[in-house]
Order: C-alpha cells, then structure tokens, then sequence
C-alpha cells in the first residue's frame, strides 16, 4: 500500500479515536454520564483511573490523536517518527487501561473499549506508514 | 545496509515509546494509590452535620418550607456521579442558598441502577425514605454519598445500611431500620419514580428540576453539572 493511503488510514483512525476521546472529555468536564450501551461507562469514567493528577486521562487521549493526525500533516521525518511513537504509547497505555477495567473496576466502559480498539488497529498501520517508502521523507544525495 | 539505517529508527521508536507507556503506568500506580479511600469502617458524620445542621427538614424536603425556589434532586444513592455532585456542589448549594431561605431542595431517590436483582439503590432509599419519616432523610442520603461504594459491587450490605442509620445523630437506627422495610415508603419511591419519569426522556442521574415553590418547575439539568450551572439558573430565577 502506497504511504499515501497508509498516512490518510493513520490519520482517519486518530480522527475517530479523537472523537471517542473528546466525548469522554466533554462528559467528564460536564459532569453527565456518558450514553452507553452497559452501565460500566459511568462506573470508568467516575473510578479514580480515570485520571492522573487531576487530569482526565481521557483528555490525555485526545491530545495524543490529534497530535498523530498533525503528524500526518507536517511532512518531516521526525514528525512522522514522533507520530508512530505516539501510536505505539496509545497502544501500549490503552493496553493497561483494559486491564484496569477487567481486574481492578471489573467493568468495561464501551467508548474505552472502542477506544482500545481503535489503537490496536492504528499501532501496526502507524508502523506500515513509517516503513512505506515516502519520497518526501528522503532528502537528495548530493 | 539499508536495511540497518530503516531499524535504528524503529527501534528508537519502540523503545521511546516502551519508556514513555511504563512512565503512565507507574504514574497512574502513584496516583491511585495515593488517592485510595480510608478502608476504615468508621462512618464520618462531621462535614454532614455542619452542612445540615439547624437547616429544618421535613419528609424529602430540605430547607424553608416557604423558600421561593425549590430544587428538585433526581438521583440513585449508587450513581458516582450523583454522589460527586452531593459530595462537591450540593454543599455550596446549601451555604449560598438554603441556608439563607431562598431556595429548599427535594429528594427523588431512584434505582435505577440495580440491575439484575440487585437491590443496592433499593435499599439505600428506603433507609432514606424511612429516615424521612423522623425528618432525617438527608443525613442518611449525603451518609450514603459520602460512604458510597462501586456501582453494583454489592456495598450496600446490612451492616453498612445499620451503619449509616447508627451514624446518624438523633435517629431512631432500630425503628428507621424496621420502617425501611414496611410499605410505609413506598408511596414516596413510587413518586419519585413517577415524577421523573414523566419530566425526563431519556432519564440520567443526577437530574434536576427548578422552579418557584408551588408552582410548575421551569428548568431542567440534567448531570452532575458544575456549581456554576445551578447558581446562574437560580440567581437567574430569584431574580424573577
């Protein structure tokens, strides 16, 4: 697949996980329980993981999308790079937090679910679009 | 060769992000120890009796019968966030409002999170309903928030309900305890459930309704709203 079609996967995968992460946000701030199909979201979001001093660790995820879909967007190596990290840190700490919810709240939140989902799916696309050959990537031989 | 130029990145990648992920983990460890609850048993009863003491209650009522604004509160004694809202924004409520006599605030306990024969809300609210009965509903309702343990977890044991009706101060724990049990409650629960279902579709907890006393409430809020949500909608009706 060409990294053009991988960087837009990256891209519209972060988006969704962004909008997963916002409403999370958006409930947690406005103090509302969010619409869920079990009633494991409100036990999730109101449980003392759902923060890390202070902050929503829901807003953490939001900030960590959409700063992988700018990654998509600023055309540098390192920003690419950074991106990819980023992806593998969402995957690894989406990991812990389904851990969280089977073994410590013994409840599964559905959005946090999804959520984990979505960087399942977004680690190893990340991964493909950093090695997908980009000529944009590589500066000329001089 | 290139091959090796391609690996060094990713594995600076892989591990920058192995470091980064074990930092949020031990992290969010820190933090949640440091944020875990006394597992004493011991009831605190202090900040409660300061919040409510000398304000009258009558039944569900809290505050001056004839206060010009009353506050209807829809919530489940398991709900988190119900309880942050008793715990965080009810007791400046109370200071600004109630205790002043401009506003009276009503209790609609519901169950609506006892799912699968539980009984955890039941119970909490007819031990609330029956402290209701001695003009002590809510000691034991902001005991229950203060107290309040994970959502269907199966907290509201009988010795946490004997708990919270002991702690009380000036309740008769053996008769409130033996009342939570008789049909005596019932009409105010079927009320509450009634009330609410009628004024919310779809129904959350907590819900509110605001209104002059007496008359047909005129706003609704629904969530565990920030503190500035209910003082500009009740400045903006004492304004009225």
């Amino acid at each position: 697949m060409s990294e053009r079609y991988l960087r837009f996967a990256v891209a519209a995968l972060s988006l969704i996980g962004a909008g997963i992460a916002g409403y999370l946000t958006y409930t947690h701030f406005n103090g509302s329980p969010p619409v869920c199909l079990t009633s494991g979201c409100e036990v999730v979001q109101k449980s003392k993981w759902s923060e890390l001093f202070g902050i929503p660790v829901a807003l953490l995820g939001l900030l960590t999308y959409l700063s992988i879909i700018a990654s998509t967007l600023i055309r540098h190596p390192l920003v690419k790079q950074a991106g990819v990290m980023l992806a593998l840190v969402a995957l690894g700490f989406n990991a812990y937090l389904f851990y969280i919810q089977e073994h410590e709240i013994g409840r599964y939140c559905t959005w946090c679910v999804s959520n984990e989902i979505v960087s399942l799916i977004l680690a190893p696309v990340a991964i493909a679009w950093l090695l997908a050959a980009d000529d944009s990537d590589r500066r000329p031989a001089t | 060769m290139k091959r090796d130029s391609k690996l060094a990145p990713i594995l600076a990648i892989v591990g920058g992000a192995i470091v980064l992920v074990v930092a949020l983990v031990v992290a969010s460890q820190i933090n949640n120890g440091s944020n875990k609850k006394s597992s004493s048993s011991t009831i605190a009863t202090d900040s409660i009796a300061e919040m409510l003491g000398g304000i009258p209650q009558k039944g569900i009522e809290l505050g001056n019968p004839g206060a010009k604004l009353t506050l209807v509160e829809f919530s489940d004694p398991q709900c988190p966030y119900c309880g942050e809202w008793a715990r965080n924004t009810l007791p400046s409520l109370v200071q600004k409002y109630v205790r002043t006599g401009k506003l009276r605030i009503e209790y609609q306990g519901l169950d609506i999170l006892d799912h699968s024969g539980a009984t955890d809300s039941d119970r909490m609210i007819r031990l609330a309903q029956a402290a209701g009965l001695q003009n002590k509903l809510w000691y034991v309702v902001e005991l229950e928030f203060d107290n309040q343990g994970t959502e269907s977890s199966g907290y509201a044991t009988d010795a946490f309900i004997r708990g919270i009706a002991q702690a009380v101060s000036g309740l008769d724990a053996n008769k409130a305890l033996a009342a939570a049990n008789t049909n005596a409650v019932v009409p105010n629960i079927d009320a509450a459930k009634t009330l609410a279902n009628k004024s919310f579709k779809p129904l959350y907890t907590p819900s509110f309704l605001l209104g002059p006393t007496g008359a047909k409430p005129t706003k609704k809020i629904v969530g565990a709203q920030p503190l500035s949500a209910f003082t500009k909608a009740i400045d903006a009706q004492l304004k009225k």
